[in-house]
């Protein structure tokens, strides 16, 4: 360990570290230096020269972030010296500033503002002119240029922090940004061509010390100052990263990072941050539906609830609670989905629930104390091997991510990705071992009878090269912290028993730990506290009794089953068939549209509660205070007024009520009680000595003449499942639903780069352009999903894990 | 008896002597539908917003009267032009809650608002006191142009912020 | 993703490339000899060839960009064959520097920052090129041209013009 230091800083004395910088120091005895371009997550690198301070013994001042401790160094904050420094950088720093504070979006939280007002001087003496760098572009100009589709520039307000790079080129690891020219007219910018949407962009806005970055969902709405602040939780991945939503008259503004450094460590993804608009977009239910005359009709509460009320006691009386199913979703909170099971178990005695609409197969029991992130997130930095298989942690998980990129590009860690098509991690040196469509099972087992060494068994079967993977299970052999990772293609993979076994074996024969991530926001609360079937049908064998008659009655909460679930045309079909389906949604939906009864639920400032994330932990959620939309209420709210107009107790007024009862029930929650801001991670007893034993492979398919393609679909960074494509600023930034091919087939069948595809099986298309790149298989065509003009589970169908696809030009 | 007499008849006349007094002096009273009050250029009245001289609004909607003001009686909603000049949308003073302090004259970064002499503006309906910026870019307009023009234009700000053109970098 | 089809720069040059790749412990490093290579071969920085370049060197093509911007001699877009550099700053200004770009503009008819419609001369100014007791001067190509009057530059310019129409 680092041996302490002892400094004095203006005349106290204090133990740091050594390596730790003077500004870090002070900050530690509660003495605060100006500063604008020193973030303690990044390199420091000394460009705004405002956190000047005087060193005893040192002829000029120095730079405090970017100085670190000596022994026995006296430290100066507020000298002469210092103060005059101050006021010269200010000055320096103003000259070029264009002081249009007025128009900026900045003011009022502007450090540039705060410090001028705190420590600069009042006047200024240069009287040349400024320079100002204008856009010319149809014949207007512009002080603002665009840089992405959500980011705009303002050069001539930039005090060149590098801060905005940095994040870029650091922390994410993209080439996208840049500093040009030099001296008074350096700016930063983008090449031509090039557009900064990362997935980590929104955060050179939040952390702008200037106007300079300015988002387009916020520019010119509203003063910060007129803002109220609700701590929340962002649910669009399963990473759990804290926020403030910001709020103003019952409108949400923006969603700002709430540092949380076990989690997020103060960043935030543009998918969770540009999301804020979903509570107001246009699809939005507020107020309850009811099916009169084949029509959905608007109505109000009291008439939706006599209405299921009466469905519910008929039932109730005749005791079929098993024609009852309840379906759930990973959008739900802790006691959303604890009060659906009390609900369905002890009022309408019915154990059928669950929320797994997006999988062919249901997990198996034993999969759910597997399910999560082993160890913590913070962990993630400090292991020096990563295996991906069937996980893209960019997408799936970007927050994390941001773990992984440090391990990777700080601490050179490794990162392998074992995939069908290539993945990247900004442009830090990861490795790519290109597999076959769903032969990841094969590859797994493929690596640990090579590790072992045991003889491997043909590969031909499954076409794999086994240059990288032999490779890959030498490097295994000896390296030190392995961390497996298995994310969303394992929960779709068609073999996925036969892939748990094989990651099972891997994670026993390398001493690695094994990791596996849902990438949907609270998939393990949800499973944790009531909603996975333990006595009850799974939702695939529900969808068999519905089938044959034997389920009469839905519930869907936050599930949109007809958009998720893997064969569009079967689910609908099923889903016609039931005498009585009650669809609970924040949006109007495809599933909603055959409902008898619509309910608008809540969604996230609308309510408050906790969500569980990928390392277990604990975090509440508030709601904003003020809300326009007076109808929507989470679904422990629905349940409850319905159960007392049934009369059979279970009535549930708030979140905390049901927090109570679910501490009482599950007793290794008691930390839910109390819950400090930063949440509690939650252990559950895990049930050791799994041993799933041995599955046989599965023979790959292969294509026919008339099909020759495999199709293949991801999601996108900023936009996937189907909640997201109700934010406008979302879709925005997404971009447009695209496949890619290899430039092989491309040639073959005479397709060029953008071209308009016709990409179907025997029964239905897709129409959608096409990238040509040598990113994916040959054979094997890659879809954007969740689009619902273009739905990949349109060709999907149920019992095949294979989906062959032909290509036309449309 | 014949003293307490006395005074009650001098008091009358001791009494009127002021009234008398007054009636010589100079009125201080004014006669007001019929004359106009001469008001001072710092009094505070209506609000008006002005304008620069090519007639673009001065308003940018900076938020800062509406932080200013004590009895929050502004309220606004900025926007942003084609051009990407920032605007105010939505610009709305409620008169009726407004205590004609002047301080969001004194906020104001723009010198785009004023307390200006309009007094008269009675209305029947509450919701009429809520002056949208429309209303009070009229009230500029149609009553307080001229006086600006002569006795305050002089001293604020002629032309919206503009830099000169600087010198080109350096290696193209 | 997709495949890079090396169309401008020679094969000299890729060879240098190659030759610099594995020369420097950080690979950014070789930023700027890139640019060298790059200039040597167009006389300026050709933006298609250093995309090329940057393929080649796996180094993301911005830092290309972010150093060429940054060093004023390394042209941007494409020059005359022979390109004149006057420098601007304080002692050639106060020797008349303004006057000789004045006279350059007018003889060559072009603009600062031109280029002459037969691609002979292009025309910019610079700051300080070290040359200060000899002000005025210019920096032709490689070579200074100090002392400079309105009759040397016009015999500069003639000697040039007639090399360049000999060879």
């Amino acid at each position: 360990m680092a041996e302490n230091i002892t400094i004095t800083v203006d005349g106290r004395t204090v133990d740091v570290p050594s390596g730790t910088l003077i500004i870090e120091a002070a900050r530690k005895l509660g003495i605060e230096i100006p500063t604008f371009c020193y973030d303690d997550r990044l390199r420091p690198v000394g460009a705004c020269r405002m956190c000047l301070v005087e060193v005893e013994k040192m002829p000029k001042l120095i730079a405090s972030c970017a100085t670190p401790v000596a022994p026995n160094m006296i430290v100066h904050t507020d000298s002469e010296k210092v103060v005059k420094a101050r006021k010269g950088v200010l000055e320096f720093l103003l000259i070029n500033h264009p002081l249009d504070c007025p128009t900026c979006d900045k003011g009022g939280e502007c450090p540039l503002q705060d410090n001028t007002y705190t420590y600069g001087p009042a006047e200024s003496r240069y009287g040349e002119n400024k320079i100002r760098f204008i856009e010319d572009s149809k014949n207007q100009k512009f002080d603002d240029i665009r840089l992405g589709p959500e980011i705009f520039l303002n050069r001539n307000r930039c005090i060149m922090c590098f801060k905005c790079v940095r994040i870029v080129r650091d922390l994410a690891g993209e080439a996208d940004l840049g500093v040009f020219q030099r001296g008074s007219f350096a700016n930063i910018n983008v090449l031509e061509e090039i557009e900064l949407d990362d997935e980590f962009s929104g955060n050179t806005v939040e952390y702008c010390p200037v106007g300079a970055l300015t988002s387009k969902s916020f520019r010119y709405k509203i003063r910060e100052w007129l803002l109220k602040k609700s701590p929340s939780v962002c649910n669009l991945c399963s990473d759990g990263c804290n926020m403030n939503i910001e709020w103003s008259r019952g409108e949400v503004f923006r969603h700002m990072a709430r540092r949380n450094s076990g989690v997020d460590d103060g960043w935030l993804c543009d998918r969770g941050r540009y999301g804020f608009d979903l509570s107001r977009a246009q699809d939005r239910l507020v107020r309850p539906h009811i099916r009169r005359d084949n029509k959905l009709q608007a109505c109000s509460w009291d008439e939706a609830s006599a209405l299921l009320s009466k469905h519910l006691q008929n039932i109730i009386d005749t005791n079929k609670g098993s024609e009852v199913a309840a379906v759930g979703s990973p959008i739900l909170s802790n006691e959303e989905a604890f009060a659906i099971r009390r609900f369905f178990s002890d009022v309408v005695k019915s154990e059928n629930v669950d929320f797994q609409t997006e999988y062919p197969k249901p997990i198996e029991p034993e999969l759910l104390d597997l399910i999560g992130l082993d160890g913590s997130i913070k962990d993630l930095e400090s292991d020096s091997t990563f295996v991906f298989i069937g996980c893209d942690p960019a997408v799936e998980h970007p927050v994390v991510s941001l773990r992984i990129r440090k391990a990777v590009s700080t601490y050179k860690a490794k990162a392998v990705f074992i995939s069908s098509h290539d993945k990247k991690l900004g442009y830090f040196p990861i490795t790519n071992i290109r597999i076959p469509f769903s032969a990841e099972a094969a590859a797994v087992n493929y690596l640990v009878s090579r590790i072992s060494g045991k003889t491997t068994g043909d590969m031909a079967d499954f076409k794999i090269d086994p240059d990288g993977l032999n490779r890959l299970a030498d490097n295994l052999k000896n390296a030190g912290r392995i961390h497996i990772i298995a994310g969303r293609e394992f929960f779709n993979h068609p073999d996925r028993a036969a892939l748990l076994v094989g990651l099972i074996k891997l994670k026993k024969s390398t001493g690695a730990k094994l990791s596996i991530l849902p990438p949907q926001g609270n998939f393990i609360g949800v499973s944790r506290f009531g909603l996975f079937p333990s006595l009850g049908h799974s939702f695939e064998n529900m969808l068999e009794r519905i089938e044959s008659g034997e389920i009469k009655t839905m519930f869907v909460f936050g599930a949109n089953p007809i958009d998720e679930y893997p064969d569009r045309k079967y689910i609908h079909d099923v889903l016609k068939n039931l005498e009585f389906l009650v669809v609970v949604s924040p949006f109007a939906n495809a599933t909603a549209s055959l409902a008898s009864v619509v309910l608008p639920q809540a969604m996230l400032p609308d309510y408050g509660g906790t969500f569980l994330n990928i390392e277990h932990r604990a975090q509440k959620f508030t709601p904003m205070t003020e809300n326009p939309h007076s109808d929507v209420k989470p679904a422990w709210a629905i349940l409850g007024e319905l159960s007392s107009l049934l009369d059979m107790g279970n009535i549930w007024y708030s979140d905390s009520q049901v927090r109570k009862v679910m501490i009482d029930t599950i007793k290794e929650i008691e930390g839910l009680d109390n819950l400090p801001d930063n949440g509690v991670v939650i252990r559950f007893p895990a049930k050791d000595g799994y041993d799933p034993g041995d599955v046989s492979l599965a023979e790959p398919e292969t294509p026919g003449i008339d099909y020759p393609y495999i199709m293949n679909w991801t999601p996108s960074a900023h936009h996937h499942g189907w909640i997201t494509e109700k934010s406008d600023n979302l879709m925005r930034i997404s971009g447009k639903q695209i496949a890619w091919m290899h430039p092989d087939d491309a040639a073959r069948e005479e397709i060029s780069d953008g071209q308009v595809l016709r990409i179907g099986t025997a029964e239905t298309a897709l129409n959608l352009p096409v990238i040509i790149t040598t990113g994916v298989n040959k054979g094997e065509i890659l879809i954007v999903n969740s689009f619902s003009a273009n739905p990949v589970n349109r060709l999907l169908k149920k019992g095949r894990p294979t989906t062959f696809v032909s290509v036309r030009k449309s | 008896m014949w003293r307490d007499l006395k005074s009650v008849f001098w008091a009358i006349p001791k009494g009127l002597s002021i009234t008398f007094r007054y009636l010589f002096r100079k009125s201080v009273t004014q006669q007001y539908p019929k004359n106009k009050p001469v008001l001072e250029d710092r009094y505070r009245g209506l609000h008006y917003l002005t304008r620069y001289d090519d007639n673009s609004e001065r308003c940018v909607c900076c938020g800062l009267c509406a932080a200013a003001c004590p009895v929050d009686c502004i309220y606004m909603e900025p926007a942003e032009t084609e051009d990407g000049i920032r605007y105010a949308k939505i610009y709305e003073i409620n008169e009726l809650r407004c205590i004609f302090c002047g301080m969001c004259e004194e906020a104001c970064p723009e010198e785009a608002i004023f307390l200006g002499h309009e007094f008269e503006f009675a209305a029947y309906e509450r919701d009429d006191f809520i002056y949208t910026k429309e209303m009070l870019l009229a009230n500029y307009d149609n009553i307080e142009k001229e006086r600006v023009a002569k006795n305050i234009k002089p001293l604020i700000r002629k032309e919206r912020q503009e830099f000169k053109t600087p010198a080109a970098p350096l290696g193209h | 993703m997709g495949t890079t089809v090396n169309k401008l720069l020679s094969e000299k040059s890729i060879k240098e490339l190659n030759r610099l790749k594995g020369l420097y412990p950080v690979r950014k490093s070789v930023v700027l000899m890139v640019l060298h290579v790059i200039y040597d071969q167009f006389g300026y920085i050709q933006p298609e060839a250093l995309k090329e370049a940057a393929g080649i060197m796996e180094i993301p093509l911005i830092d290309f960009h972010q150093a060429a911007s940054f060093y004023t001699m390394f042209p941007r877009e494409a020059v005359g064959k022979y390109h004149i550099q006057v420098c601007r700053t304080l002692s050639c200004e106060l020797r008349g520097s303004q006057e000789l770009v004045a006279f350059l503009k007018e003889k060559l008819e072009i603009d600062m920052g031109g280029i002459t419609s037969d691609s002979m001369f292009s025309l910019t100014e610079v700051e300080c090129l070290g040359s200060c007791g000899t002000a005025p001067m210019m920096q032709i190509n490689d070579t200074y041209y100090e002392n400079l009057t309105r009759a040397r530059v016009e015999q500069i310019l003639d000697d040039l013009r007639s090399k360049s129409g000999n060879g």
